[in-house]
């Protein structure tokens, strides 16, 4: 599995990568809506990208409702890949 | 230049629902399509004065209180579509043909799990659970009843798990797997790809019911053509949007059309398949994460049909009736592009009165097609293809023949086959990438283009939006009219038209 270093590494590779932004402007504490630019409407994308790029699938509910950061998104990412790894 | 409130793109039924809903409403509609005619694959042909369907041979949703009665009910034209259900004994039958059995089931949800009882006696634990999930998922589903239609899609377990999973749960009995997932082949994806609730929103109104309507899909050409006039809605056909112009926060504020006028607009929806959509949209206003979601889904099968009539026949023995005849149990071999050999064919039976005002025994027969195994012969229109092109269909019509009088023999030798069609025909008549018939395959875990998109003006609805088929193509018009009139506005209409 990858580690914890990696898998930030790979949640901000789908920000460069899949929504062409700068990589100076992805710290934990970033604001998803208001520093990164992300819609409502992007969030979609975002999710899918995310499904793709760590094989997983993000459902719809409370914990994903509750972010706002890019070090929230982190986090949740982590999670989901430690309880498909138990 | 002309200004409306609304255009929409596409005039199959879900172009012609949310035109017909919104002018309802109030609203300076124009509706735009690209074939020559309104309707897509509702319209019908004719070859020697007999009518044939090109794409609508039979739904569900008409059972009392269903979703599709609701609609056409609110839509004012639910007198003029006239259900004819398919429920005499032997109107649906299921065979596997290399075991050489067949299976007549009953229509209603409650008569066909029993009949399954008998055939399968071992199993009816499997088979209860299996109808009890569905009823569940239904039930679940807030937009398959009109009153409730706006409220937030809850996503269910069933969403995360697949129909093909839950069958090997409950049996064991490939025949009895093959039988509860035949109805994949009515939305053109696998059982190992498709949720059991995706599964269970589609096939929960098959097994209530199955009708076909008196005049195909023309009945609702014409009742939405006589609506139109009433409501003042303008039609444009051979007429797309090639440009969108005009852009301020993220608002199209113009529209260019392919005969290069342009046209004021507050919103456009598109209810055409969303690869097509991409390409009109401007790029510098889509997220490449955007892009890559749309570039990932896949375009389901099209069909190869072949129309014919059964000459001297009795009419009054002749359906109507689907014959559902399957060369394989597992549906998933039925569905993959890769297979070899003989496909799902559906024989469809009915009485139809031609243009001369005779009575024809009709026979619509169609087979999954892959676009990929014809793409030598893509560069070609119709009426210009290469003669192996013709070879292949000659030898499709044959073997599909060969089938038909399996199964009726009776009409062995008075089968006159009088049109065949492939996955290119489909395509070059109606529009459609790759002559796919149920828009982009609506698999588990996928999010479909649906209501707004990136430019806040523009909005998707139609069959690769929420469900496949009419049914799904038609809700995904009212969730989008909801949105588009407003909520309170439209909760209003539907109560007083559902009182009318």
């Amino acid at each position: 599995m990858a580690s914890e270093q990696e898998i930030i590494k790979m949640v901000n590779e789908v920000f460069v990568e899949s929504f062409e932004i700068d990589k100076a402007k992805l710290a934990p504490e970033a604001n998803i809506f208001n520093d990164l630019g992300l819609d409502s409407l992007d969030i979609v994308d975002l999710v899918v990208a995310l499904q793709k790029k760590f094989a997983v699938t993000i459902r719809d509910d409370e914990r994903v409702r509750n972010i706002r950061t890019l070090g929230d998104l982190q986090q949740f990412i982590l999670t989901i890949k430690k309880e498909i790894g138990k | 230049m002309k200004s409306y409130d609304h255009i929409v793109v596409g005039a199959g039924i879900s172009g012609l629902t949310l035109s017909l809903l919104l002018a309802m409403n109030g609203k300076k509609v124009l509706l735009l399509e690209k074939g020559a005619r309104i309707g897509g694959s509702l319209n019908r042909f004719y070859k020697e004065s007999v009518p044939f369907d090109t794409g609508f041979h039979f739904t569900g949703g008409f059972a009392r209180g269903g979703i599709l009665t609701d609609m056409l009910h609110v839509l004012g034209i639910g007198e003029q579509i006239k259900p004819v259900f398919l429920n005499a004994p032997g109107s649906g039958l299921f065979i596997f043909e290399k075991d050489n059995l067949t299976y007549d089931m009953p229509s209603g949800t409650d008569r066909f799990r029993l009949k399954l009882h008998e055939y399968f006696p071992k199993e009816t634990q499997g088979i209860d659970e299996y109808f009890s999930r569905v009823k569940k998922v239904y039930a679940s589903t807030v937009s398959l009843d009109l009153r409730k239609i706006g409220l937030s899609a809850e996503t269910l377990e069933e969403d995360y798990q697949s129909l093909q999973s839950v069958l090997d749960s409950l049996t064991a009995d490939r025949h009895l797997q093959g039988l509860l997932s035949v109805f994949c082949v009515c939305y053109g994806v696998k059982p190992k790809e498709v949720s059991f609730a995706s599964h269970a929103r589609v096939s929960g109104g098959l097994f209530e019911s199955v009708a076909r309507i008196e005049n195909g899909g023309e009945a609702f050409i014409r009742a939405f053509s006589g609506s139109f006039k009433q409501t003042g809605i303008e039609i444009i056909c051979n007429a797309s949007i090639v440009e969108c112009a005009n852009i301020k926060n993220d608002t199209v504020g113009e529209f260019v059309l392919n005969n290069g006028e342009v046209i004021k607009a507050d919103h456009c929806t598109f209810t055409i398949h969303p690869q097509e959509i991409i390409k009109i949209l401007p790029r510098e206003h889509l997220r490449k994460a955007f892009l890559e979601r749309v570039a990932s889904f896949e375009t389901s099968n099209g069909f190869f049909a072949v129309s014919a009539i059964a000459e001297g026949a009795d009419p009054q023995q002749f359906g109507p009736s689907i014959a559902s005849l399957l060369p394989d149990t597992d549906i998933n071999a039925l569905l993959d592009p890769d297979l070899k050999g003989d496909g799902a064919l559906a024989v469809i039976r009915s009485v139809e009165t031609g243009k001369d005002g005779k009575k024809y025994c009709v026979v619509n027969a169609f087979e999954p097609e892959f676009y990929h195994n014809l793409e030598q012969w893509s560069d070609s229109s119709v009426g210009r293809r290469p003669r192996d092109y013709y070879e292949y269909k000659t030898k499709k019509v044959k073997r599909i023949g060969e089938r038909f009088r399996q199964i009726y023999p009776q009409y062995r030798d008075n089968f006159k086959v009088l049109d065949a069609a492939s996955v290119l025909t489909f395509r070059d008549y109606l529009f459609s990438p790759e002559g796919n018939a149920y828009g982009i395959k609506q698999k588990m875990g996928q999010f479909n283009l649906f209501g707004k998109l990136p430019l806040v003006n523009i909005y998707v609805a139609g069959q690769s939006a929420v469900l496949p088929g009419i049914v799904g193509a038609m809700l995904s018009s009212f969730i989008v009219a909801r949105n588009l009139v407003g909520k309170e506005n439209f909760n209003r209409f539907i109560e007083g038209e559902l009182a009318n």
